[in-house]
């Protein structure tokens, strides 16, 4: 049964399918079929596409426009790139696609690709699904497409549990709805009120509906939550559908959606926050300044750093945070950089017996593409290193190195980019003036604060605290005297025990990090790097002798609770925060920036409320009084 | 006692909490860490650093959201604050 409290933890069920002998998959559960026996692809145009009049409202979109689609039922994912396929036919080619489907019970990788193997003109489309589609666990997981001009946010777990969630984060934002499902006779339980009331929350004032189906019930639960309905002819043997819109008029007046920002937003800081965040609204056309000290100078300028995501056996909101984030980072960054990223697995050693008890939990639970639990022995035959502990191996993890990547995301900004201090912020009619350490000074209508420790200045004079945390921390780049004989060559895996070491980039390996609480400065110690030497020596006793080649001290910005600070300054109209990356920044920052990008323009979250929540700046003021 | 030495104290016993946990318990402890975290830092923000506010904070944390549980689900979460009262004790 589902745990109100936290639908995160629905236990998804894997769908149980067959394929009949047109190759259509059967649902074993429902005993109905995902797609039509005749033609899947076409029926999914007729009611969907061409019931929506999606093709002449994507010819009429504005340059950078973005269009959303929101689905009850993702299944084999047919709809999805059929929409998709059609979309970067008629689209303007700046113009952006949405689709946010919710699922119960997803097909499993397997089986999506076997649904959609026999639409042979939609391969592309379906092998690069098949690339992103995420693991079978509850909850959100964005899914960036065909460059970040399509994005997937696939939601995971009851759709009466989860859209409820949803809506309150997407209102008014939905251009069409489509309207999937089994059979309401085979599947009365979805086709409730709560869905229709959510789509009528979901939609723009303007936005329209198709269903395959015409059955009664539907028709009155849609025109109950404010829908105008119409019968118009089914596909093929199917004698009725319905199609409808809104009726706006008898819509409370919300507000307009997807407001076209005025230009500029000022980001403040170019870290990986930073710089992740001008991706992300360069990519949604929004004119972006950046201001920063210097890049890549904070905790961002290492030379290497490890990608994965901070895991618990249950399900709490650090876990599901990280996981989400980790699957978004898993893909955008070879996306985006790929010559800079190596996930070629990571290994997180059982030092003591508490992360041991851990990490066997979460092997337990946990998919196994994502973690698995592995004995010393065969960690010794993954990396060929003289590994004594057992261990949780993360095949999709690994390293990038940080320096090299933001070089590169900023050769690709198209902004202005000042290289100053920000001295100080204020607000200025409507809009914010940044004073810049040379005197002069910039206004923008947003400003995205994503410096680090270094906000808690910017925002004191506005009366605004948050819980910042400087950490320092120092890493050591090693040459291995004999890398040829110490094995150290070979191996790809970054290995995580109290500390971590990064397989060898041109010859140099990275030996990380020390963790000094409230501490500042940025100067080299030789005892932190014979600190982070003797930690890695507990673990590989006999790895060869190490030769420090250079030392990087930088200070990590961290928060009581672990978690990242998120979204708008509700007590400062205009300001938005990405700070508090913690030590985990490699991993948090990309879908950060597209919560940050979202709130920004009013579109649909990447992450469910009780977690976009967790992450938000006002969750520290404790509610008091009950 | 200051908080942050009480927090450290306890805190690995979630971890352990979760060996046998069944699904049960494992929401039961992934819910009252998730307040736990929360708390602490609320307390952190409030200037608080005396440890002992941090049971009765939890406790008013929890019981706010308490309509939202089976009575089965109460009776793991009020099973596993007394396990990190005894730890803290200890
Ligand atoms: C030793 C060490 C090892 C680490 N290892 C890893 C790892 O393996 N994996 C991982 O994921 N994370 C790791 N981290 C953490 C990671 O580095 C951080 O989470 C991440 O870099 C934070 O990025 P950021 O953009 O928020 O901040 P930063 O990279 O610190 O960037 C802040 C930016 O703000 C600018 N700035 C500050 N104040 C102002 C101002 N007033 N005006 C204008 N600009 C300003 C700075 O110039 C800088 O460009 C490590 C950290 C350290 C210290
Ligand atoms: C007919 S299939 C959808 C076909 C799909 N749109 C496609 O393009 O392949 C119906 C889907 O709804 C899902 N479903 C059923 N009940 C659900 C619920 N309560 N919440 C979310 N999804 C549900 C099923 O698991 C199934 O994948």
């Amino acid at each position: 049964m589902a745990k109100p409290a936290s639908p995160i933890v629905d236990n998804l069920q894997a769908a149980a399918v067959h394929f009949n002998e047109q190759g259509v998959p059967v649902s074993d559960t429902f005993d109905d079929i995902y797609y039509s026996n005749d033609d899947g692809l076409a029926e999914s145009s007729y009611v969907f596409v061409q019931h929506n009049g999606l093709i002449e409202r994507w010819q009429n979109l504005r340059a950078e426009e973005c269009f959303v689609i929101a689905e009850s039922g993702f299944g084999s994912g047919l709809n999805f790139i059929n929409a998709w396929a059609q979309f970067e036919q008629h689209a303007p080619a700046s113009a952006r696609l949405h689709f946010v489907s919710f699922e119960k019970y997803p097909l499993t990788v397997d089986a999506l690709r076997q649904a959609l193997s026999r639409f042979t003109q939609l391969a592309q489309y379906s092998q690069q699904l098949v690339a992103v589609y995420p693991l079978p666990v509850a909850g959100l997981f964005r899914c960036r497409l065909a460059q970040g001009r399509v994005t997937l946010d696939l939601i995971f777990g009851d759709l009466l549990h989860t859209l409820p969630r949803w809506q309150q984060q997407a209102k008014a934002s939905v251009d069409a709805w489509f309207l999937d499902g089994f059979a309401p006779a085979k599947n009365p339980d979805m086709w409730q009120s709560s869905l229709y009331q959510g789509m009528a929350v979901s939609a723009k004032p303007d936005a329209s509906f198709a269903t395959f189906t015409a059955v009664g019930a539907v028709k009155r639960g849609l025109q109950a939550a404010g829908f105008q309905v119409e019968k118009v002819p089914g596909y093929g043997r199917k004698r009725e559908m319905l199609r409808g819109q809104l009726s706006s008029a008898d819509k409370p007046q919300q507000k307009a959606s997807n407001p076209r920002t005025p230009a500029p937003v000022a980001v403040i800081g170019a870290g990986i926050a930073g710089l992740n965040t001008c991706y992300a609204l360069q990519q949604r056309g929004i004119e972006t300044i950046l201001i920063s000290t210097a890049v890549a100078d904070g905790g961002s300028g290492n030379r290497q750093g490890a990608v994965y995501p901070q895991l618990h056996a249950e399900a709490t909101p650090l876990s599901d945070f990280y996981h989400a984030a980790f699957h978004y980072a898993q893909h955008w960054y070879p996306q985006v950089a790929a010559d800079h990223c190596h996930f070629d697995g990571l290994l997180q050693l059982a030092f003591n017996p508490q992360r041991e008890r851990r990490y066997r939990a979460v092997a337990a639970r946990c998919p196994a593409a994502l973690a698995i639990w592995q004995t010393a022995a065969q960690l010794r035959q993954q990396t060929g290193l003289a590994i004594q502990q057992d261990g949780l191996y993360l095949a999709g993890a690994g390293w990038l190195t940080p320096a090299a990547l933001l070089s590169s995301l900023l050769a690709r900004f198209r902004g202005q980019h000042y290289q100053q201090t920000v001295t100080q912020l204020q607000p200025c009619g409507s809009d914010w003036r940044l004073s810049l350490a040379n005197g002069s000074d910039i206004v923008a209508s947003q400003v995205v604060l994503a410096n680090a420790h270094a906000a808690t200045e910017l925002l004191q004079p506005l009366a605004i605290e948050l819980p910042l945390r400087p950490v320092r921390g120092q890493v050591t780049l090693v040459r291995a005297s004999s890398e040829a004989t110490s094995g150290l060559a070979d191996n790809a895996k970054v290995i995580c025990h109290k500390g971590y070491l990064t397989p060898a980039w041109q010859g140099v390996h990275c030996v990380g990090a020390s963790f000094v609480r409230g501490d500042t400065d940025v100067s080299i110690r030789a005892s932190e790097d014979q600190q982070n030497i003797d930690s890695l020596r507990e673990q590989l006793p006999d790895i060869a002798a190490l030769e420090v080649v250079s030392s990087r001290a930088a200070v990590r910005c961290s928060t009581p609770d672990h978690l990242p600070i998120v979204g708008a300054l509700t007590a400062a109209p205009g300001l938005f925060t990405l700070l508090g990356l913690g030590s985990h920044g490699l991993t948090a920052a990309p879908l950060c920036a597209e919560l940050v990008a979202a709130a920004l323009c009013g579109e649909p979250a990447p992450l469910l409320p009780q977690l976009s929540e967790r992450l938000a700046p006002q969750r520290f003021a404790a509610k008091r009084g009950e | 006692m200051q908080l942050q030495q009480l927090v450290d104290k306890v805190e690995p016993l979630f971890d352990e909490a979760v060996v046998d946990g069944d699904d049960d318990e494992l929401f039961a402890s992934g819910y009252l860490r998730g307040h736990f975290d929360l708390v602490v830092a609320q307390l952190e923000m409030a200037g608080e650093s005396d440890a002992e506010k941090l049971f009765p904070a939890l406790q008013a944390a929890v019981s706010q959201t308490r309509h939202e549980l089976t009575p089965a689900d109460q009776a793991h979460i009020d099973n596993l604050i007394q396990r990190l009262q005894a730890r803290a004790a200890a």
